[in-house]
């Protein structure tokens, strides 16, 4: 059945005013008609208003509203109906018990007020945040330590898993980003290198390079990225279906359920992952320098031994443990502060990724800062 | 045969007085066989309320008969059009005019309750804007949620007031038909008390079909014109409450008869 088009007339020849309605008064046709008979809403204001329904034929809630409204009518003072029509009294009727409340729109607030408001909020948002990591931060220590001291608390089983899944899983990425990179600083080198006949010391760069900063950085940023998603989002949907709490109420304890078994299977996978890495970014490097400078394997490994020494790698590998620390305890608290909505899942995620990639470059400069000092 | 006291699903009822028609429906998650050869008619303007044991398949007969599953077999008709028919002009007919209130709810978390309301009307009318958030207060309000409740998001909401407010949605559009799974389960008994008689309102004032699954006795005593009972694949029994419980059988006795039935249905 097509629909017919919502029309009305105001009939003020009587001693009131009647509105006479037609066509179809329903959620798809009042759209027209809104803006003409909004206007109307304040003519008819000498009441007692009256309604013929006679012309009408299909009505549902939404027309009907908009009916009441123009009639101002209210269950203490109603709208008049006249002629004849199935459902329209009935409709009218039960429409007009809300039709006061629906004007209730939120008061605007002003463009300053929002912007100064967020400014603030963030404010107190890092402040709180910071507060919270640190606290955090010892809470984990404490949760570590105790199981240090009784290791048969430690929850091996979650403990491998999550060794699997953000270590072992990690390899091939770790590796192959690490020997591309490997490669790319061995091109740089050689290309900036030749211009000073001193393109032999390409070899030097690599080695300090991968040994020293990228092997551990490579695989922090990757494990910042992979790893610390997961956990949040673990972490996270397991708070969203009360799963946490269902630990709490059994007696078992969240941290070390969930965040021990994570910060120890990163402590020990993240200095493997680095090793690999290291390998990786040599072999990269090895291979650019003997192919461009036909550089036997023998002279550059001798140079590496030579020149760049174990130092360079215990530098590197010093940081492993920081960074795996740094990472799994970012995770973790992102995924046990996400709430029980969507959003917050979705806000908490980019959060732990954010803050452990913040986290790691920052430390990374602390270190080079340190080793400075120490005449590494 | 009048449809009042029939037993078993009815075949013979004029198309127009039909508003969902099921034929041969039958649904199976691999080997497991969940609905074999059913028959349903859910005639305009009554609650049907559909009772079975868990596991019966409740949930997956409505995800059939709205569009959501498609059944393995048969035909799901709903107010004269194929509901998985491969004309998209089928489907499209059938777009508003049903309304679904899901078990837990379903409304969009990022959204106000407001904001969950004006989706359909949003997506299905041309309001104005203005009428638009009007009519979402005045269906907000219709489902008895109090006006302050507009602005909360779903997870500041109680599970009761939650429900209340996926109803709004449902209704948002006027729909012909109205699906509630579960709308009662959860909520204490006055407020489930209070569910019943809102949606009893509603039905009245919208002229609604009201397709409603439920475990609660006492909305299908107070809520509901006809009861269908699924067992064993199918439709065992379809019939008003009364007359289902003089003539139960086997897993239907069972049901009446237990002392939760008993206490619930005197």
């Amino acid at each position: 059945m097509p629909e017919q088009e919502a029309q009305f007339a105001i009939d003020r020849s009587g001693p009131a005013p009647i509105l006479r309605v037609t066509g179809d008064w329903t959620i798809h046709t009042i759209g027209l008609i809104d803006a003409e008979l909004r206007p109307v809403r304040d003519l008819v204001e000498d009441r007692p208003a009256i309604v013929d329904v006679s012309g009408l034929m299909d009505l549902d809630t939404a027309g009907a509203y908009v009916i009441e409204k123009a009639l101002h009518s209210s269950v203490d003072e109603p709208a008049h109906m006249i002629g004849n029509h199935p459902v329209a009294g009935r409709m009218l009727a039960e429409v007009r018990k809300f039709t006061t409340g629906c004007d209730a729109q939120p008061e605007p607030v002003a463009m300053w007020r929002q912007l100064l408001e967020r400014v603030g909020r963030g404010m107190t948002q890092v402040y709180e945040e910071s507060i919270d990591t640190i606290g955090f931060f010892g809470e984990t220590v404490v949760a570590c330590g105790k199981a240090i001291a009784k290791p048969s608390r430690v929850r091996w089983l979650p403990t491998f898993a999550v060794a699997e899944s953000a270590g072992l899983n990690a390899v091939p990425i770790v590796m192959t980003l690490s020997f591309f990179i490997g490669a790319v600083i061995a091109f740089l080198g050689k290309t900036i290198l030749q211009d000073f006949g001193a393109s032999v010391f390409t070899i030097e760069l690599v080695g300090f390079a991968i040994l020293r900063e990228f092997g551990v950085l490579i695989t922090a940023i990757i494990l910042a990225g992979r790893s610390d998603s997961s956990f949040t989002a673990q972490i996270g949907s397991m708070k969203m279906t009360q799963e946490i709490d269902a630990m709490r109420i059994l007696g078992m304890n969240p941290m070390e359920m969930l965040v021990v078994p994570r910060v120890i299977a990163l402590l020990v996978m993240f200095p493997i992952l680095t090793f690999l890495a290291m390998i990786a970014g040599i072999a990269g490097g090895a291979i650019v320098t003997m192919l461009t400078l036909d550089i036997s394997p023998t002279l550059f490994f001798n140079r590496l031994n030579d020149n760049v020494g174990v130092d360079q790698f215990w530098a590197g590998m010093g940081k492993a443990p920081v960074f795996a620390f740094i990472i799994a305890i970012i995770g973790c608290r992102q995924g046990l502060n996400v709430e029980s909505d969507v959003i917050s899942l979705g806000q908490r995620t980019t959060a732990s990724v954010v803050q452990a990639l913040f986290m790691v470059i920052v430390v990374e400069a602390i270190f080079a800062l340190i080793y400075m000092e120490l005449g590494i | 045969m009048n449809p009042a006291d029939a037993l078993t699903p009815i075949l013979d009822i004029p198309d127009e007085e039909v508003a969902i028609r099921l034929r041969g429906v039958g649904n199976r998650f691999g080997p497991i066989v969940i609905h074999e050869h059913l028959d349903l008619d859910v005639l305009r303007g009554e609650t049907i309320g559909i009772v079975g044991g868990s596991g019966t398949g409740k949930s997956v007969l409505m995800r059939a008969i709205i569009g959501l599953r498609p059944p393995s077999e048969g035909k799901v008709t709903v107010l004269g059009h194929d509901v998985w028919s491969d004309d998209p002009a089928e489907r499209k007919a059938l777009d508003a005019r049903w309304g679904v209130m899901f078990q837990d709810g379903a409304l969009f978390s990022n959204l106000t309750v407001r904001e969950n309301v004006m989706v359909p009307l949003t997506e299905h009318t041309d309001l104005p804007p203005k009428l638009r958030l009007e009519v979402a207060d005045l269906k907000i309000l219709m489902a008895g949620l109090p006006p302050s409740s507009a602005d909360k998001l779903p997870s500041e909401l109680s599970g009761g007031m939650r429900k209340r407010a996926a109803l709004a949605r449902a209704i948002a559009l006027d729909p012909d038909i109205l699906f509630l799974d579960e709308p009662t389960a959860g909520l204490d008994p006055i407020t489930a008390g209070k569910f019943d008689a809102l949606v009893n309102e509603l039905k009245e004032t919208l002229g609604l079909t009201v397709f409603l699954i439920t475990h609660d006795l006492d909305t299908l005593r107070d809520a509901c014109d006809r009861v269908a009972a699924l067992a064993e694949g199918r439709v065992i029994a379809i019939g008003p409450l009364d007359h289902l419980r003089e003539h139960a059988t086997g897993w239907l006795s069972e049901y009446f008869g237990g002392p939760r039935g008993r206490a619930a249905l005197g």
